[in-house]
């Protein structure tokens, strides 16, 4: 906590050296997070600059309650989520038809590919399977959560998933 | 925390440690913006130091700035774009007369001369005998030069009105009307 403090405090000195060892311990666990929210390398390049500019601009609110990484965390998951503000759809409460989940094939699939091929995988979902997947199964949020940060019902957090799963189960099948 | 099905639970763990290593270009991405925004902000200090913390205050104070400049330049040029100037020399004699006070009168219509006169303004001449009058509004005008008192022009010279007479009535009314005008005056003498 005195690390985080003394860290913080010279960012917000503008001390360019801290701001740089700030962002170095937490660059790698954002880049991936941004991986897995972005359709590519460039747009998740775009959308890490952004987050950390947002968490530099933002340090001065941090009220140093919870972890310091769960707050950077929170702010790359905002910064991802309006990324995709415009782009957002989500298709009529409708399942993938004449697919079930297979949770064996699901199984043997993922211990064949390598984390790359189900992360290329993942990035090449549509963007709302996309997010919500990210959402619940990564960041842990729950439907009724997802539901109010996307302004959607439940049903449909709940939908978009089933068929976020779907969709990776086919990708896993070819 | 959510209750994750065997499938969840699997991808879940996929990615529960996946780190990468973003390109350098991020970084500096973000270094620029920083001190960027820091150099305006340093630069804007130094001209609103005291208003800083008042952005809205240095916005007001701008727009009235700028508003009062405008209006000052629009009030010069609406009272200026139509105004003349009379100028010439006064002589005592064939010497320019270099000691003395050239004075402008307007003339009011229709009304005998004596009665109507208004002094619009008065110069001093310079060592060359000029004077100048700026800003003349459009009209009838008579021109008095008055030597310095107890000067040497002023032993052999009477104060005289344009047209070498020395009294206003006899005096040729000067029209100012388009143009600028050159007037000399030349002393009547004793």
């Amino acid at each position: 906590m005195d690390a985080d403090l003394d860290l913080i405090l010279s960012c917000l000195r503008m001390d360019i050296t801290a701001q740089n060892q700030f962002y170095r311990k937490f660059a790698s666990k954002m880049y991936g997070l941004c991986l897995r929210y972005a359709g590519n390398r460039m747009e998740a390049e775009d959308m890490l600059q952004e987050g950390f500019l947002r968490v530099f601009y933002n340090l001065k609110y941090y009220r140093f309650e919870g972890s310091l990484e769960g707050w950077v965390r929170r702010i790359m998951v905002n910064t991802a989520l309006n990324f995709h503000k415009k782009s957002l759809k989500f298709q009529n409460e409708v399942e993938l038809e004449n697919f079930d989940l297979h949770a064996t094939l699901f199984e043997d699939a993922l211990s064949k590919l390598s984390r790359e091929d189900i992360l290329r995988i993942i990035q090449s979902l549509p963007v709302g399977y996309r997010t919500i997947f990210n959402l619940y199964v990564m960041e842990g949020y729950p439907h009724k959560e997802i539901a109010k940060l996307l302004g959607i019902s439940e049903n449909t957090s709940k939908t978009q998933l089933r068929n976020a799963k779907l969709a990776i189960q086919k990708e896993l099948g070819k | 925390m959510n209750e994750f099905d065997d499938i969840e639970s699997k991808l879940r763990g996929t990615f529960d440690d996946f780190e990468q290593d973003p390109p350098e270009k991020v970084w500096e991405g973000i270094r620029k913006t920083i001190h960027a925004d820091t150099q305006k902000e340093k630069f804007r200090s130094r001209l609103f130091d005291f208003s800083l913390s008042r952005p809205r205050l240095v916005r007001l104070y701008a727009v009235l700035a700028a508003a009062s400049v405008i209006i000052f330049l629009l009030i010069v040029f609406f009272t200026s774009s139509n105004k003349l100037t009379i100028r010439g020399h006064a002589y005592a004699g064939e010497i320019p007369l270099c000691r003395g006070t050239a004075v402008l009168f307007k003339v009011a219509d229709k009304v005998e001369p004596i009665d109507s006169l208004q002094q619009h303004g008065s110069v001093s001449l310079n060592e060359k005998g000029f004077y100048r009058f700026t800003k003349v509004n459009p009209g009838k005008y008579l021109i008095r030069v008055v030597p310095l008192w107890n000067s040497e022009q002023d032993k052999y010279y009477h104060s005289s009105w344009n047209d070498q007479h020395i009294v206003p009535e006899l005096s040729h009314v000067i029209p100012v009307e388009s143009e600028d005008l050159i007037v000399d005056v030349y002393l009547m003498p004793k």
